[in-house]
């Protein structure tokens, strides 16, 4: 009886274990800014990228992760892969300072999912059009399985978009054409306003036919004939996106942060 | 033994057709067009049997669109006497009113100077059609006309001599006829749709024809030339029902216009009216098409009765830095024609205080948006 009490407790220990969702499996250590546990990379790829990481999140005050895995949906943070993502961004405490400020770009091989968190001061980096940028650095690369060329591009794009950042001069959305074209509306739909008021003031014009002059019961219809001659066929080729099947990213939000995801 | 054959033209482009052995029908190597023999077949017999019907129709009533206009009806000459005359030095306007009413002023140009003549050997008016408005109408149908111009300079309204406001009886040609004829258009039909990758667009080209006719009564040509056309047209139309055999019971109290534009060089501003009518109503029935466009039109006007009528008109004339403006009222309905004179300023601090603010909502919902 003791015995099978003591496998029961046994089986119920390892079984609590394997339920727990806890940073011991996701294997982040302090010092730690590439975290490859899906084996996308050579130790000198990765210890390449981690010292890259590990300088300019000093240097910016600003942590920038990386993280591969098989599967998110393993860590039981639920089905959503950008939602795994901050929640995994928080529970393991990343991010410097008392505001947690960062940004990590989390890869899932299992049905080639991306996801990119940006949370506190490194949204003053990455607005959602700087996201949109960073994202379009590194995802061709990963389309085409080049692993250590995106997230080379991944940290490389993130330095001077910080850079900037901390110029005074964050990365963000011309909006001077767009602004143009919003005026040029507004001067046209005036034009028209103004045209519409010009117009009252001339109202003497030539009559177009006598048509209040007709008598009869008006047009005596003799002769109608409707002849088909020919049809003509002009097709057009839809071109596909340059994902090759995959579909971009969108913007998120969520914990705390902004970012996007995806599928590469 | 030889026979006869027949070479058949393309409807749509006039090319040869030829018989197709692959396809079974007659096709256009121009155009790309195919026709099942019969279609082409009843085609061409119908149309020959228009022609015949035409060619018959012609037989019948020889030049119908030359044919003058029938004036058999219009009256014949004033008696000697019976009318005054008024010429203006300014403007050349020959004005005729009863022995008991006098011209103080041109009501074309505002001349106050009107000098009296002699009037004699005039065709007297079949119709008229009385005035219904009396002055003071007249003068809030054209108050009313200025009412809610915001471009109008207020210095207008100020100097405006509103009373000076006349009625004139403005003569007219009023003709009736007949137009017939045929048209072809050449229309077409989209359908757009997708296969897998694909985008397909299938355009049907049809060869559309129409032939009818249209009758018109009293269509009006102003017969002065001192009244310009597109003003008595603006203020069209009159309510014939409202006309009567002309008496000059109707005339004291108002001028007349003389009539200075004889019918036959009328008839030209009524034969395309008529032909510009039956062209629309023609062009209304080809329906069911995203596209017409006409390929041919051949309009025939049968020419009737021409009536020589005095219709009412309100008229006053502005002079107002120096530009002369003229303003003619329907003395029936009251529908008022005029260009108004327009303050620039005002034109350009509307078009600013739009533009500011609504530039400025713009700048802002693109940064919102941004």
């Amino acid at each position: 009886m003791k015995q099978n009490f003591k496998l029961l407790s046994l089986v119920l220990a390892f079984l609590l274990l394997l339920a727990t969702p806890v940073s011991a499996s996701q294997g982040w250590e302090p010092g730690i800014y590439v975290n490859d546990q899906a084996g996308l990379l050579t130790s000198d790829e990765c210890s390449a990228l981690n010292s890259y990481a590990q300088a300019l999140s000093e240097q910016y005050d600003c942590g920038i992760y990386i993280m591969t895995v098989w599967d998110f949906t393993t860590f039981g943070y639920g089905s959503d892969v950008f939602e795994a993502t901050w929640k995994l961004y928080h529970s393991n405490l990343l991010g410097y300072g008392s505001g947690n400020d960062g940004l990590i770009l989390l890869l899932s091989m299992a049905e080639r999912n991306y996801a990119l968190f940006v949370y506190g001061q490194a949204e003053y980096a990455f607005d959602s059009y700087g996201q949109i940028l960073l994202e379009d650095a590194f995802l061709d690369n990963f389309r085409n399985n080049d692993w250590y060329g995106g997230f080379s591009d991944y940290l490389s794009t993130g330095e001077s978009m910080l850079s900037m950042a901390d110029r005074g001069e964050p990365v963000r959305k011309d909006t001077g054409p767009q602004t143009g074209v919003f005026i040029l509306i507004a001067v046209l739909l005036s034009a028209l306003i103004t045209g519409i008021f010009w117009a009252q003031m001339r109202n003497v014009r030539r009559k177009s036919g006598a048509r209040a002059y007709v008598t009869g019961g008006g047009l005596n219809l003799t002769h109608r004939t409707d002849l088909f001659l020919r049809k003509t066929r002009t097709v057009r080729h839809i071109p596909k996106s340059s994902s090759s099947g995959s579909g971009g990213g969108g913007g998120r939000s969520g914990g705390g942060g902004s970012g996007r995801s995806g599928k590469f | 033994m030889a026979t006869q054959t027949t070479n058949y033209q393309c409807p749509a482009c006039t090319g040869p057709l030829k018989f197709s052995a692959k396809s079974g029908k007659l096709e256009c190597e121009y155009c790309d067009s195919s026709f099942e023999v019969k279609d082409i077949e009843q085609y061409y017999a119908e149309k020959e049997a228009r022609a015949a019907a035409e060619a018959a129709e012609e037989a019948k009533n020889p030049g119908a669109d030359t044919a003058n206009w029938d004036d058999s009806d219009i009256q014949g000459q004033w008696e000697e006497g019976q009318m005054r005359s008024f010429s203006c030095p300014s403007c050349g306007a020959e004005l005729i009113c009863d022995a008991n009413t006098a011209a103080s002023a041109c009501p074309y140009c505002g001349n106050p100077t009107v000098i009296p003549g002699r009037f004699s050997g005039q065709l007297k008016p079949d119709y008229v059609i009385p005035f219904r408005l009396e002055k003071n109408d007249a003068i809030a149908a054209l108050k009313k006309h200025y009412k809610g111009k915001v471009f109008l300079p207020g210095t207008f309204l100020a100097e405006n001599t509103i009373e000076k406001i006349q009625g004139v009886y403005v003569p007219f040609w009023l003709y009736d006829g007949e137009a017939h004829g045929n048209m072809a258009f050449h229309t077409h039909r989209t359908r757009l749709y997708r296969q897998g990758d694909k985008e397909i667009t299938e355009t049907s080209h049809f060869l559309v024809e129409r032939s009818g006719s249209v009758s018109f009564e009293k269509i009006p040509v102003d017969a002065s030339t001192k009244m310009p056309d597109e003003y008595m047209e603006s203020i069209e139309p009159f309510d014939y029902g409202a006309m009567k055999a002309f008496s000059t019971a109707y005339l004291p109290g108002f001028l007349a216009d003389k009539y200075d534009l004889e019918q036959e060089d009328g008839n030209r501003r009524a034969d395309q009216r008529c032909k510009e009518t039956l062209e629309q109503l023609l062009r209304e029935t080809v329906v069911g098409y995203d596209a017409c466009v006409t390929h041919s039109s051949n309009i025939r006007l049968r020419r009737g009765k021409v009536h020589y009528a005095l219709l009412p008109v309100w008229m006053l004339s502005v002079r107002w830095n120096n530009e002369s403006y003229l303003f003619a009222i329907n003395g029936q309905t009251g529908k008022t024609a005029g260009n108004l004179p327009i303050s620039y300023g005002k034109v350009a601090a509307m078009f600013a205080g739009l533009s500011l603010p609504f530039s400025l909502l713009a700048y802002l919902l693109s940064q919102v948006l941004g």
